[in-house]
């Protein structure tokens, strides 16, 4: 009896770390994956605009610097927020009235 | 490092490169080529004649005629507004008149209209008076009758006073004689005058009669049941009909003067009623023929000024054009042969052909025999700075020019400032209701761009106009922003998927006490909407965003920097890329770059260290051991490093730059000392006022120490300020958060919570006002102002001088903005 508890303690352990660790890979993952979808965002932004407004090499040099700048910004933005929120040290603690 | 030479230049980067040129031109073509080269608007003509008074000038004479055909438009506008006439511009082009005959025109315009000015003040005047005479005659005629039907009813009540009143005992007995005696009152001795009087002085008017008269006389009043047309202030005043009756001659001069104090007016009033009946059809009848010739000569007067009207915004702008066109003149120097006048101008390189074009057009077209002559010259003096901006980039070009005009050639920190402006906006403001509501506005302006464009707005409007690509931008970020910080007016969404904080068992006691648990992968998209009305939330989200305001202010900073190298890089100033660039990036990143890379060492990690103590007791005791602090391996090492380095850069910063300074100085200058007795010989041919003849400076070395000092010492001490400065993207944010959140649980929800729908109305509109007005306006203003300080202050110092001036070209259609 003691023995099995144990053993299922064990197994109950293993599937606890491995899913902490898909967790953790989980959180890494969605960073880069985002990441990468930003950066095609900004790649695909300074397509459509070299295409569609394209006005001369030093205008252009500038539509790619606005762009580079904007992308550069939202992805800041967005990475503190998400980095922030990967291993918390807090926790949400309801309020009494909800 | 030749890869960034070689490539292009960035549009709004950097001024356009300009050069001064000098013009000669001949003087039978001189007014034309002006002329066309204001309609080009690209030559900004430097002024050659400083010293001389405006009297002192070539031109002045005719200068002075456009000032007085000015005077003489502006003479017609205001009589067109005071006739209450609408200013129309004529649909079809007329030929173009030149100076001398608008001149003429003008003058016997201006007579004309003075004449009809006067001789219609004249009629109105007599109008006046024979309206006042008709009203006293209706008023004067009744008192007289009154007096004599109510004959036997006075009588009675006089003998009653008799007695009684003895002030009015004279008056009374001589008006029982009048009564008595059924003929002319005039055989007893008792006269009237007849009159009319401003009411507001009627009392005082009264009084002095009395006085005057002793009380030996009867005042009646009637109120003029018309308003007349008082000419001297151009208002209808009341006035009130009055008649004396009095006795005596003394009497009579003294009422006359009396009336003629008050301005009253006196008509003989017959007494007879026969006559009176006569005279008052008689005035009738010029009455009426008055008004006929009244409304005629307004009816001429309105004509002429609508034909003048039609054609005054042309002949206004050529006036203006003319005037401006001499002021250029007076700018320019004859030559020696007196045939030729010199000028000289800064205008952008890529214009000069445009400019060369313009004269030799100007040349053709007044058929002169010499062509005007345009070079360039080679100039000290720096040049004025120049932007090609498109109704895009102006709003924010503005801005940056509103702290200072950039110096010829330096990085133009607008060309980031159009994106981390409207961020920084956005952080403040995160919330991505208010950012659509934002939105909306800012479309509704470029909407209507053509119509609002063209209109006069209200200064106000006018600066939320010319800022409404800036306030689109704001609005776009502020959404992208309030998705991130997951708020719509305060409340939170589940847009992107389920949030990653669930309970820690089924039955959720411990979710008030001990709180929720992570279980899942991190909420893929901005702040997880758990946190939204938590007891931790505010410690949790003070946090993020503080640390987030120091990430973005050392990167912010960071460029700041790079620009600085960028602008040495391109002036070729060795000097301040190796004692200034590097040592500011050592220390600065040092220390704060640091602790941003702690900041994200401890959010990847997620340990527990505690940052303040960590970068305090770098300084304090650099060499303990970290103990629960380390965040990672070598940290203790890799600190004092860092110490090091930022400790050396001070002196790297100070010391070295102003000594080599002095060195150059000194190799530069060393030979110059004998060639100065040959420059003097040949500057005597050289035209005075040049920006050619160069300066030989004094190297004051404690000056530049000084200045060198303060620099270093500004940049030391504001590594540390500026980057608490940006907490203030923590203050507003939050400062905008609870707000809203106030608004919406204190206001709506408590409105809400009630069935009765007018309780539900009046909550919501008291949401919306509050809303906004203090949310979407005093909020947007407030996150306008610091971002902008953020940027003037903090960007700014690390890179921009800022001391240039504006190129300001001779442009009709600039003058067409200034109105007079």
């Amino acid at each position: 009896m003691n023995s099995m508890i144990k053993s299922e303690q064990i197994y109950l352990d293993r599937i606890d770390r491995q899913l902490s660790f898909n967790v953790r890979e989980a959180n890494e993952m969605g960073f880069l994956v985002t990441t990468l979808i930003f950066l095609v965002v900004g790649v695909i932004a300074s397509l459509v605009t070299r295409i569609c407004f394209n006005q001369g090499p030093s205008t252009n040099l500038l539509h790619l610097t606005l762009i580079i700048t904007a992308t550069v910004c939202c992805w800041m933005m967005w990475a503190i927020v998400y980095l922030a929120q990967m291993k918390p040290l807090i926790v949400p603690i309801l309020n009494d009235t909800e | 490092m030749e890869y960034i030479d070689n490539l292009p230049s960035m549009d709004l980067m950097r001024s356009e490169k300009m050069m001064l040129a000098q013009l000669i031109f001949p003087v039978e073509s001189a007014h034309r080529a002006v002329s066309y080269l204001g309609q080009l608007g690209l030559l900004q003509f430097r002024d050659l004649n400083d010293e001389k008074s405006p009297y002192q000038r070539t031109f002045v004479s005719q200068v002075k005629r456009c000032a007085e055909m000015s005077r003489k438009l502006r003479f017609f506008k205001d009589q067109i507004h005071k006739a209450g006439l609408m200013p129309s511009s004529s649909p079809a082009l007329q030929p173009d008149i030149d100076l001398e005959g608008l001149e003429v025109r003008l003058a016997d315009h201006e007579h004309e209209l003075i004449e009809m000015n006067a001789n219609g003040e004249k009629l109105q005047q007599s109008y006046n008076e024979l309206l006042e005479f008709k009203m006293i005659l209706q008023k004067a005629g009744d008192f007289l009758v009154t007096n004599g039907s109510h004959k036997g009813v006075q009588e009675t009540e006089l003998d009653e006073h008799k007695y009684t009143n003895n002030d009015h005992s004279d008056t009374v007995s001589l008006l029982e004689q009048a009564e008595m005696q059924p003929g002319p009152s005039y055989q007893s001795g008792v006269k009237f005058i007849s009159g009319i009087v401003c009411k507001s002085k009627c009392l005082s008017f009264e009084r002095m009669l009395f006085r005057a008269t002793r009380g030996n006389m009867l005042f009646n009043q009637s109120p003029a049941k018309d308003q007349i047309l008082d000419p001297s202030s151009n208002e209808m005043v009341e006035k009130t009909i009055f008649t004396v009756f009095f006795s005596g001659e003394q009497a009579r001069k003294k009422i006359l003067k009396i009336c003629e104090t008050f301005g009253a007016n006196c008509y003989p009033v017959p007494e007879d009623t026969i006559k009176r009946m006569q005279i008052t059809k008689e005035v009738a009848s010029r009455l009426s023929e008055l008004e006929t010739t009244l409304q005629a000569g307004l009816r001429h007067r309105d004509m002429a000024l609508t034909s003048i009207g039609s054609q005054l915004t042309k002949w206004m702008n050529m006036v203006k054009r003319e005037k401006a066109i001499y002021d250029t003149l007076n700018m320019l120097n004859f030559d020696v042969t007196k045939k030729c006048l010199v000028g000289e101008g800064w205008c952008p390189i890529s214009a000069k052909t445009m400019i060369q074009e313009a004269l030799q057009r100007a040349t053709f077209d007044s058929s002169s025999q010499v062509g005007a002559i345009f070079h360039v010259m080679d100039s000290i003096e720096s040049p004025p700075t120049y932007f090609r901006t498109n109704h895009f980039t102006s709003a924010y070009q503005e801005i940056v020019d509103a702290y200072g005009i950039a110096k010829y050639q330096e990085a133009n920190p607008a060309v980031y400032t159009i994106v981390t402006f409207p961020f920084l906006f956005a952080v403040m403001f995160g919330d991505w209701g208010h950012g659509i509501c934002l939105l909306l506005g800012a479309l509704l302006l470029i909407a209507r761009e053509k119509r609002l464009g063209s209109q006069k707005l209200g200064s106000f409007m006018e600066m939320l106009f010319g800022g409404r690509y800036v306030v689109l931008l704001m609005s776009l970020f502020s959404i992208y922003c309030g998705l991130v910080y997951n708020e719509f007016f305060s409340v939170p969404f589940h847009i992107f998927g389920s949030s990653a904080y669930k309970c820690r068992d089924a039955t959720c006691n411990d979710s008030r006490s001990v709180g929720l648990i992570k279980y899942g992968s991190t909420y893929p998209f901005g702040v997880d909407p758990s946190w939204r009305g938590s007891r931790s939330e505010l410690p949790f989200l003070n946090s993020l965003k503080m640390k987030m305001s120091i990430l973005f202010g050392v990167t912010q900073m960071n460029l700041g920097i790079a620009l600085s190298y960028f602008n040495a890089r391109f002036f070729g100033n060795s000097l301040d890329i190796k004692y200034q660039f590097v040592p500011q990036m050592i220390f600065l990143n040092c220390l704060f770059g640091y602790l941003s890379l702690l900041i994200i060492i401890k959010w990847c990690t997620g340990s527990q260290a505690d940052l303040y103590h960590v970068m305090i007791y770098m300084f304090l005791s650099p060499f303990e051991d970290l103990g629960e602090n380390k965040l990672f391996w070598g940290q203790g090492t890799l600190q004092v490093i860092l110490l090091l380095s930022a400790v050396i850069a001070v002196p790297w910063m100070l010391f070295p730059k102003p000594f080599i300074l002095k060195r150059l100085h000194n190799e530069r200058f060393q030979g110059q000392s004998y060639g100065i007795l040959g420059v003097s010989e040949m500057s005597n041919d050289e035209e005075p006022d040049s920006a050619r003849r160069p300066h030989i400076e004094d190297f004051n070395f404690s000056e530049v120490f000084v200045h060198q000092m303060i620099h270093s010492i500004e940049f030391v001490l504001g590594a540390v300020s500026n980057t608490a400065s940006y907490l203030r993207l923590w203050a507003l944010s939050l400062a905008h958060s609870e707000l809203s959140t106030v608004f919406y649980e204190k206001v709506l929800l408590l409105a809400w919570v009630y069935d009765n729908l007018a309780v539900r109305l009046v909550g919501l509109a008291i949401f919306a006002f509050a809303t906004a007005f203090i949310l979407l306006m005093m909020e947007t203003l407030s996150a306008f102002l610091h971002a902008l300080r953020l940027h003037w202050v903090e960007f700014q110092n690390k890179f921009y001088s800022g001391d240039g001036y504006k190129f300001r070209p001779f442009s009709f259609s600039a003058l067409a903005d200034d109105d007079d």
